[in-house]
């Protein structure tokens, strides 16, 4: 099946005629509707609803609020006459094209006061080459089997749903185990077998009283009875274990409800206590704070000449290198002098009588010698920075250390004071609900003590349909031998072979079916889970079973069970691999693995990660033959945009456009252009 | 969709050919049924393939 267009006329938010066509060549499968929240995206999803199955409510409604289909403004225009909307879905399925419309009509007698019922309803088909054929139909419940034979209504929801949904089929309560047990035995026809074995039955039955009015033989009668009591007493049994079955999933829900609030206030104590424990931490901190502002300031009163020292000194350094000039002269003037009187020099034992030239440099040299104060100050200035410049770096950096300690242990102090404000914070939120803690625990106590008596009653009942129907189906062994044998109604025995036979084959067929279904479901959850899940969580998981309860059960590689914990976005893929699955394996006519009928998935990205989103993105399309998604601003984001035009399998884009409230317009945007309005 | 699933037609189609016709051919007309007398009218189109099948092999 491939839905090949949608015409709106006045339905819902769409004034006048809307039209999409949707993309459906093989390579090119995928369209894209884009709205913002509130603009019309679920308008589409319940247009086409309507079109396919004439239902006027969709799953996601609230059964308390009325949903008008036909346009306010339409119905304004036309109040206080009667106003008519219109949708016209056209499809093709196995090579024949259909076009069927649907109509609904309203009245406005004075503002809100809306009334509206079913219009007329026509299927029409169209040859390959677009001309339409005069074959029509009009009757709602002939169109119903001809639509139901294309695609159920009871399933229709594994094709055409809201993803924001879909999650609870991987919850486990006992709604979501119905739920998967209905669509599996929906879906892979394990219902009509299931039908199939009652007919059956009934006509052996109806054969049964045949021949036994033919017979008239006590022993018989007295099996029959037999029979007819065992199988009531099995029933009475199996409704009984349906009584235990909800009891224990009431206590189940009481222990869980409980335990949470418990938990909750366990964590409300544990909480309390951290915040304890940071107080405490706060408190020592300020203490190392306040002994390290004391070691500061001694050491700021012991360094603090040095300090103002050297930082004179550092910055004047060049000014008094630049006085004591080039003359800086090591030798004290009165070695100088002396070594003149003594005419020879006392440092190099220099001649300094013969030697006239080096006599001459002295003389010089004293001549040059500033003989000031400023002078020898300066240079016993000069002398002690040079030489105590090391240390003074060293106290420095001592001081540096420790100030980093000071700011480190404020940074810390700071962010304990935030981590408490937001312990505090959930302590309130926690706290709203008030409760006496003493009666949950025993509340809890009394469920499980209710849930292990129940388990014990279910588990009694069990073995004792168990024997009942080992019972009973000796009996019957004896009754087929009786009614094969002892009837003279030749006729009537052939039809109980036969019925006979056909029974045991169908119970045989039944019971391999429905196992190799569960696995093959299993497997194919698996696999499309691994495909359709970002590359890093691909063995995330071991296996998917359906288990004989047709409860989903998740497994890890050592075989441990984890539905609970996988993340908001894994359980959604999950769910998404787990609908696919079923899909999959229902419309399966060949080896193929492509679903050959459309999703048409409302919002399936809103709840994944961006890894989960390009892997979607990029897997989807391939598993199936036609892609039709509904996709909001912020699913549909640049990002998203790049990867869907990458893959190439987008064939059709439109964005819905809102004039008002009352009115939205469709409009088709070109591939090449951009569509997301986020970055 | 419309027809049987593939895997079930499998396994019906490895009976005596026979039964399985008959099986089909229920199995089909349950399918189709959606309201309570056309459910009906399945037990009776039932009853009627096998008195039909068992008189042609007379």
């Amino acid at each position: 099946m491939k839905i090949l267009s949608l015409e709106l006329y006045n339905f819902r938010q769409y004034y006048g005629k809307q039209k999409i066509i949707f993309a459906n060549q093989d390579d090119q499968n995928t369209t894209i509707i884009f709205g913002e929240n509130g603009k019309g995206k679920t308008g589409i999803y319940r247009a086409l609803m309507f079109s396919l199955f004439g239902t006027t409510n969709i799953p996601q409604d609230n059964k308390n609020k009325n949903i008008d289909l036909v346009n306010h403004i339409h119905l304004e225009d036309n109040t206080p006459g009667l106003a008519e909307a219109c949708v016209t879905v056209e499809f093709e399925h196995e090579e024949e094209y259909y076009i069927l419309t649907r109509k609904m009509l309203g009245t406005q007698r004075s503002p809100g006061n809306i009334k509206e019922q079913l219009g007329d309803s026509e299927l029409r088909f169209k040859d390959t080459n677009g001309n339409i054929l005069p074959k029509v139909y009009t009757d709602n419940n002939e169109i119903r089997k001809i639509i139901n034979q294309i695609l159920d209504e009871e399933i229709k929801d594994f094709f055409l749903f809201d993803a924001e949904k879909i999650d609870t089929l991987t919850k486990e309560d006992t709604d979501t185990r119905k739920q998967v047990k209905g669509a599996i035995l929906n879906l892979l026809q394990m219902n009509n077998v299931e039908d199939a074995k009652k007919v059956i039955l009934e006509e052996k039955k109806n054969i049964e009283n045949k021949l036994r009015n033919d017979i008239s033989d006590q022993e018989l009668n007295a099996l029959e009875f037999k029979k007819t009591k065992w199988g009531n007493s099995i029933s009475e049994k199996k409704e009984l274990l349906g009584i235990y079955e909800n009891e224990i999933e009431e206590s189940n829900k009481t222990i869980d409800e409980h335990t949470l609030t418990l938990n909750r206030n366990e964590k409300i104590g544990k909480i309390n206590e951290k915040i304890v424990e940071n107080n405490q931490s706060i408190t020592d901190y300020k203490n190392q704070l306040n002994k390290i502002s004391n070691d500061i300031g001694q050491i700021y009163f012991k360094l603090a000449p040095y300090l103002i020292l050297q930082q004179t000194l550092g910055s004047n350094s060049k000014k008094l290198r630049d006085f004591l000039g080039d003359a800086r002269i090591n030798v004290p003037l009165e070695i100088i002098e002396e070594s003149l009187s003594n005419d020879s020099c006392l440092v190099c034992d220099t001649d300094l009588e013969s030697n006239e030239r080096n006599r001459k440099f002295a003389e010089a040299l004293i001549e040059s010698y500033s003989h000031s104060e400023t002078y020898n100050f300066a240079k016993d200035i000069q002398y002690m920075y040079d030489h105590r410049k090391d240390q003074f770096e060293e106290q420095e950096d001592g001081l540096n250390r420790i100030l980093k300690e000071f700011i480190s242990i404020s940074d810390k102090i700071d962010e304990l004071l935030d981590i408490n404000e937001e312990l505090n914070k959930q302590v309130a939120d926690y706290s709203k609900v008030d409760i006496d803690l003493s009666t949950l625990k025993e509340m809890v106590s009394i469920a499980e003590m209710k849930k292990k008596e129940n388990e014990r009653k279910y588990y009694i009942e069990e073995n004792s349909i168990e024997e009942l129907q080992r019972d009973k189906t000796s009996i019957e062994r004896q009754l087929n031998e009786m009614y094969s044998t002892k009837s003279r109604n030749e006729n009537e025995q052939k039809k109980f072979e036969f019925i006979k036979s056909l029974e045991k084959n169908l119970n045989d067929i039944s019971t391999e079916f429905n196992d190799e279904m569960k696995e093959l479901l299993g497997k194919e959850t698996t696999e499309i889970f691994r495909t359709l899940i970002d590359k890093k969580d691909k063995e995330l998981i071991g296996r998917v079973e359906i288990n004989d309860k047709f409860e989903i059960k998740v497994f890890d590689n050592s075989g441990y069970r984890m539905l609970s914990n996988l993340s908001q976005g894994q359980s959604h893929v999950l769910a998404l691999s787990f609908i696919s699955a079923l899909a999959r394996i229902a419309v399966k006519e060949q080896d193929s693995d492509t679903i050959d009928f459309p999703l048409f998935i409302d919002s399936p990205l809103n709840r994944l990660s961006g890894d989960n989103r390009d892997q979607l993105i990029d897997n989807l399309p391939r598993l199936t033959s036609q892609l039709i998604l509904l996709l909001t601003d912020t699913e549909y984001t640049g990002t998203e945009e790049l990867v869907f035009k990458k893959n190439g399998r987008l064939g059709k884009s439109y964005r819905i456009n809102q004039i008002d409230l009352k009115h939205s317009i469709i409009e088709e945007v070109d591939l090449d252009k951009t569509l997301a309005t986020r970055g | 969709m419309n027809g049987i699933n593939i895997e079930l037609l499998n396994k019906i189609n490895k009976l005596d050919k026979v039964e399985a016709e008959i099986l089909l051919d229920l199995l089909k007309n349950i399918n189709q049924a959606k309201s309570q007398s056309e459910k009906k009218e399945v037990q009776f189109q039932f009853r009627k393939s096998i008195n039909q099948i068992l008189y042609q092999q007379e």
